[in-house]
C-alpha cells in the first residue's frame, strides 16, 4: 500500500448501482490527475447474481487490473466471501452490517486465523442512513463512496463537477443530495477510521488551473473503454452508416453511435439480424458511404457470407468483432480471444480481407480510423478484432493524436475523372489490383457489382482464364495492403531472454509481467501482433528467428496465434501460457505460469 | 431523355426461351423510360436465382448480392443516398423463403423503394424444387410426394405488415405490369409488386395459359385500393386471381424520419475531410 495508488473493488448483485458508483469514483480520481483502469466482471443477468467492478487508480497508467485490493465496497455477502482474500494487509472492507450479513467467521476465513484483524471491517448503516437521513434509499451507495473518499483524504471539491456531469440533466437537487450523502460518509470516515488507512490520494492537478471541468485543467484526460475509442476513430473517419444488431460485448458501439447520430449526421440502424447488418453496410459502402457493423462471435458467424460478398464485389466495409468466449452463446459477458482463426476464415474460399488486432484504446481509435482508409484504398472488408476486456475495459488516456490522420478514399473517382473514361470497367485489372471505383449516381460509371465471378465490367463469367485473372487481381490487393499494415512490434530490449508473443489486451498483462520481472533481473520483451491477415510472414519470421525463448500468451485453448505463426512462418512456438476460463489475465498469473 | 436502347447491356440474357422474366425485364425498362429516370440514378439490387440475374441485363447501376439478401443491401443503398431510385428484384425463394425476415422488416420501415418479386412458385436456378408459394400438393425433386404446407400469401402478408403499396402483376401482361412498376416507383414508400412469372421449364401448373384464364384487373372490377378489408378479401381469392393495386396508403418514409438525415443531404454527398471529434472526447473527461 502506498500513497497515490489505490485498488478498489465494488461488488454486489446486478442492479445495485455498481457501475454508477464506479463511474463517480473513476471520474473523480481522473479529474484529480490520476490514471484509472477499470474492468467489470458481470454475469449475463439483469438483476441478482454477483457483479464486481475493479478500479486500479495510480499515478501511472495501467492497462491491466490486479487482484491485490486495498478497499472493497461490498453490497452483498458474496463479494466479501469471494474477495476478502485479495485484500492486502491494512486494507478495508466497507459494508452495511444491517443488510450484508457477515458471520463471526470472516476474519478466520481470511488467510486463516493468524491474519486476524489485518483487514478492517468498516460497518456503516448505509441503508438506514439513506432512508432516515435522506429519505432516499438510492443514496446508500454515495455514502459508501464518501467513506472511501474520507479514508483517502480526497479533495471533495473535485467531485461536484463529476456529479454535475453524471446527473446534470436530473437537476441541482439530485446533485446536492448526493453531495450531502458523500459528506455524510466522509464524516464517518473522518471520525473513526481515517488514521487507520494509510493510502492517501492527494489532488495531483494544480488547483490554480483547475475549474470544475478538466478542460481548464492542465491535464485533460479521457476515461473511456475500447469500444468508445473505436467509435471516436470511426466518427473521425467520416463513418456515416451503422448497421447493427445488439450483442454483448459489442452493443455499446451501437449505443454510442446512436447517441451521436444527430450531431454528426450518422444513420444508425438497429436491423433485424446480423445478416441484415452486414448487408446494409455493404449497400452503404457500395453507394459510397463509410459504414461499420460491430458484433461479437455469434453475430460474426451470421455475417460470414456477407464478408465474403464484400470481398468478391470489392466493397469497402468495416466490421468489428468484440470477442467473448464461444462457441454458441458461450460466456456472453466474459472475455476471450477465440475468434482469431474464425475472423481470418469467415467466408468461403481464400480470405479477401484485412484483419486488424487492437491491443489498447489508442489502437482501437487508430484502427477505427484507419480501417476506413484501408477498406476504401483496397476495396475490401476490414475486420477489427479485440477482446471484451479491451472493448469494455475503461482506460485513462489523453485526447487522441489526430494531427497525422488523413482521409484517403483510394481510387474513388470524381465526376470529372469519370467523364474522361470512355469504356468504364469497374473491375479493371491494374498493376496494384485496385480498380478505379465509381458509385451509383455518377454518370459514366454504370456497372453491376456481382457476387458471381465476373469480368472486368462486372458481368457474370465462368471462363477459366478470367477466373484465374480475377482471383490474382483480388489477391494482388492483399499483397499491396500488407506493405502498409501495422506489422509485428517488438517492445522492450531486443536482446531479452524471454519473449512473450501475444495480441489484444493480453499485451497489457504481458508488459506488466515483464516490468515486474525486470525488477527481479529478468530480461523479457513482448512481441505484439497487430495484423492477423494478410500476415507479415517475413517480418515475424525475422524477429522470431532471433528470439531466445518465445512464449505464446493468449486466451483460447488451441493457441490460435501460435498456429497462425506456425502456418505462416514455419516456426513453432513450444511454450504456451493459455487461458480460456473467460476471465482476463493478470500480470501475476502470467508470472506464476512462467517456469 | 432515356430510351430503351440506353438500357441495353453488352451481354444478352440467358433465360430459357419463353421465361416470364423477359416480360418483367421489358416492363422495368419501359417504366424507367416512361418515368424519364436517368439510369445513373437507378440502382437495381438483386439476390440469387434465375430471376435475380435481371440486373445483369439492364444498363443501370446494379448490385448482385447473395441469395435472399437483396433487401438489406437496398436499404443500405437508400440510406446512403436517398436521391437514388432503388429497385429490388428477386425470386419467390429469394424473398419469401430465405429472405423472409428482411421482407417483413423492410415493409414496416417504409423506405422509398420498389420490390418486385418474380413469383414463379418454384426454385428455378436449383432445378425446380417447390418454393414457399408453390400450390399445395405440387411435386418437385425435394417433394416427390407433393408439398404438404400451405403456400404463403405474399399479398396478405404485405397487407398485415403495413406495406404502403401492395400490388400484383402478371409477366404475360407487360403494359399492365409496366404501369404498376411506374406507380410503384412513384409511390413515396415501400412498394411491393408480386408478379406471376410463368417458369416454362419447371412449373407445368402455373403456366401462361393458366394465368390468362384466371387473372382479372382490380381497377376494372371497381376495387377500392384504400380499403384494407376489401384488399384483404381480394387477396384471398383463388378461383379468379386479381392483378393490380390491392392497397395504397401514404405514410412518412423511413429516410424522412431518421435524425441522421435531418439536413436532407444524402450521406454519400457529405464532405468527410475534416471532422472535429473534440466534443465527443470532452464527453469522456
Ligand atoms: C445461402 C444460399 N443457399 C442456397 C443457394 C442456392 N440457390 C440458388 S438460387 C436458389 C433458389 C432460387 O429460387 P428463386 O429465388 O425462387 O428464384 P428463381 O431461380 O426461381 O428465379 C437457391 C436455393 C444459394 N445460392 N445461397
Amino acid at each position: 500500500m502506498k500513497n497515490g495508488s489505490l485498488n478498489i473493488l465494488i461488488g454486489g448483485p446486478a442492479g445495485s448501482g455498481i457501475e454508477k458508483s464506479g463511474q463517480v469514483l473513476a471520474l473523480s480520481f481522473v479529474r484529480a490527475g490520476y490514471f484509472v483502469f477499470s474492468n467489470m466482471e458481470h454475469s449475463s443477468q439483469i438483476r441478482g447474481g454477483n457483479n464486481f467492478l475493479r478500479l486500479r487508480i495510480d499515478e501511472n497508467a495501467h492497462e491491466v487490473h490486479t487482484e491485490e485490493t486495498d478497499a472493497i465496497i461490498a453490497f452483498d455477502k458474496q463479494t466479501i466471501d469471494e474477495h476478502i482474500h485479495e485484500v492486502v494487509e491494512g486494507g478495508v472492507i466497507i459494508f452495511d452490517g444491517e443488510s450484508v450479513e457477515i458471520g463471526n467467521g470472516v476474519d478466520s476465513r481470511f488467510r486463516g486465523n493468524d491474519n486476524n484483524g489485518v483487514v478492517k471491517m468498516i460497518d456503516v448503516p448505509l441503508k438506514k442512513m439513506a432512508s432516515e437521513d435522506f429519505g432516499n434509499p438510492l443514496v446508500a451507495n454515495m455514502i459508501s463512496l464518501g467513506v472511501l473518499f474520507g479514508l483517502t483524504e480526497f479533495e471533495m471539491s473535485v467531485i461536484r463537477g463529476v456529479l454535475e456531469k453524471i446527473w446534470g440533466k436530473k437537476g441541482a437537487e439530485i446533485i446536492t443530495m448526493n453531495l450531502k450523502a458523500l459528506d455524510a460518509g466522509k464524516k464517518i470516515a473522518d471520525e473513526k477510521w481515517t488514521k487507520g488507512f494509510v493510502v492517501k490520494m492527494p489532488n495531483r492537478v494544480d488547483s490554480r488551473l483547475r475549474g470544475n471541468d478538466t478542460k481548464s485543467g492542465n491535464d485533460s484526460r479521457m476515461f473511456l473503454c475500447g469500444n468508445d475509442a473505436l467509435c471516436i476513430g470511426a466518427i473521425k473517419a467520416g463513418c456515416k452508416f451503422v448497421g447493427e444488431y445488439p450483442m454483448t460485448p459489442s452493443s455499446s458501439v451501437l449505443h454510442f453511435m446512436a447517441g451521436w447520430a444527430e450531431k454528426y449526421g450518422i444513420v444508425v440502424k438497429h436491423v433485424e439480424d446480423e445478416i441484415a447488418a452486414v448487408h446494409s453496410v455493404i449497400g452503404a459502402g457500395f453507394a459510397g458511404v463509410r459504414a461499420i457493423a460491430a458484433t461479437s462471435g455469434g453475430g460474426f458467424a451470421l455475417m460470414s457470407e456477407g464478408i465474403g460478398l464484400a470481398g468478391m464485389n470489392e466493397v469497402p466495409i468495416v466490421v468489428v468483432d468484440v470477442m467473448r468466449p464461444g462457441p454458441a452463446t458461450g460466456l456472453p459477458t466474459r472475455t476471450g480471444q477465440g475468434d482469431l482463426q474464425f475472423m481470418i476464415h469467415a467466408g468461403q474460399d481464400d480470405p479477401i480481407k484485412i484483419v486488424l488486432l487492437a491491443s489498447s484504446p489508442e489502437e482501437c481509435f487508430e484502427m477505427g480510423f484507419e480501417a476506413f482508409n484501408l477498406s476504401e484504398k483496397y476495396q475490401l472488408p476490414v475486420i477489427i478484432g479485440y477482446d471484451k476486456y479491451l472493448g469494455e475495459g475503461y482506460y485513462t488516456v489523453p485526447a487522441f493524436k489526430k494531427e497525422s490522420l488523413k482521409i484517403d478514399r483510394g481510387k474513388l473517382l470524381s465526376a470529372s475523372e469519370l467523364e474522361k473514361i470512355s469504356d468504364y470497367k469497374r473491375y479493371l485489372r491494374t498493376d496494384d489490383g485496385v480498380s478505379p471505383r465509381a458509385i451509383p449516381g455518377q454518370k459514366n460509371g454504370i456497372h453491376r457489382a456481382t457476387s458471381d465471378e465476373h469480368t472486368e465490367y462486372g458481368e457474370i463469367c465462368e471462363d477459366a482464364e478470367n477466373r484465374k485473372a480475377m482471383v490474382d487481381k483480388r489477391m494482388k490487393k492483399m499483397e499491396m495492403a500488407l506493405k502498409e499494415l501495422p506489422g509485428p512490434e517488438l517492445i522492450g530490449d531486443a536482446d531479452a531472454d524471454i519473449t512473450f508473443v501475444t495480441w489484444n489486451s493480453s499485451v497489457g498483462a504481458c508488459l506488466e509481467a515483464a516490468e515486474i520481472l525486470r525488477e527481479k533481473k529478468k530480461n523479457i520483451n513482448v512481441l505484439k501482433i497487430r495484423t492477423a491477415w494478410p500476415f507479415h510472414k517475413k517480418e515475424t519470421k525475422e524477429i522470431l528467428k532471433k528470439v531466445k525463448r518465445p512464449i505464446l500468451v493468449e486466451q483460447n485453448y488451441n493457441g490460435q496465434m501460435g498456429a497462425l505463426i506456425a502456418e505462416q512462418t514455419g516456426i513453432i512456438i513450444q511454450e504456451k501460457i493459455l487461458k480460456y476460463d473467460g476471465r482476463p489475465f493478470t500480470a501475476k498469473e502470467i508470472i506464476e505460469n512462467l517456469k | 431523355m432515356t430510351n430503351l436502347k440506353d438500357l441495353e447491356t453488352r451481354d444478352k440474357s440467358n433465360w430459357c426461351p419463353g421465361c416470364g422474366n423477359f416480360g418483367i425485364q421489358t416492363a422495368i425498362k419501359q417504366a424507367i423510360v416512361n418515368l424519364s429516370l436517368d439510369p445513373a440514378n437507378v440502382v437495381i439490387s438483386t439476390g440469387i436465382g434465375c430471376g435475380s440475374k435481371i440486373n445483369q441485363w439492364i444498363e443501370t447501376y446494379g448490385f448482385a448480392g447473395l441469395h435472399g439478401r437483396s433487401l438489406p443491401v437496398a436499404m443500405g443503398v437508400k440510406l446512403a443516398n436517398h436521391n437514388l431510385t432503388v429497385i429490388d428484384v428477386g425470386g419467390d425463394g429469394d424473398g419469401y423463403g430465405i429472405g423472409m425476415g428482411h421482407f417483413i422488416h423492410n415493409m414496416r420501415r417504409n423506405f422509398d423503394m420498389t420490390y418486385l418479386v418474380e413469383n414463379n412458385q418454384v426454385y428455378g436456378l436449383t432445378l425446380g424444387q417447390t418454393s414457399p408459394t408453390s400450390d399445395k400438393g405440387m411435386k418437385g425433386p425435394s417433394t416427390p410426394f407433393g408439398i404438404i404446407e400451405d403456400p404463403i400469401n405474399p399479398i396478405r402478408l404485405a397487407l398485415s405488415s403495413d406495406c404502403t403499396f401492395v400490388a400484383r402483376g402478371f409477366a404475360g401482361d407487360i403494359p399492365h405490369l409496366t404501369g404498376l412498376i411506374e406507380q410503384g416507383i412513384s409511390h413515396k414508400g415501400f412498394a411491393l409488386i408480386d408478379i406471376f412469372q410463368p417458369c416454362v421449364t419447371f412449373n407445368k401448373i402455373n403456366t401462361y395459359a393458366y394465368f390468362r384464364q384466371k387473372v382479372y384487373k382490380l381497377e376494372e372490377a371497381g376495387h377500392d385500393a384504400t380499403n384494407l378489408g376489401e384488399a384483404f378479401a381480394r387477396a384471398g381469392e383463388s378461383e379468379k386471381l386479381p392483378i393490380g393495386i390491392f392497397y395504397k396508403v401514404e405514410k412518412p418514409t423511413y429516410e424522412s424520419s431518421d435524425v441522421g438525415l435531418k439536413d436532407g443531404v444524402p450521406r454519400a454527398q457529405v464532405d468527410i475531410s475534416e471532422i472535429d471529434v473534440s466534443e465527443v472526447e470532452e464527453s469522456f473527461m
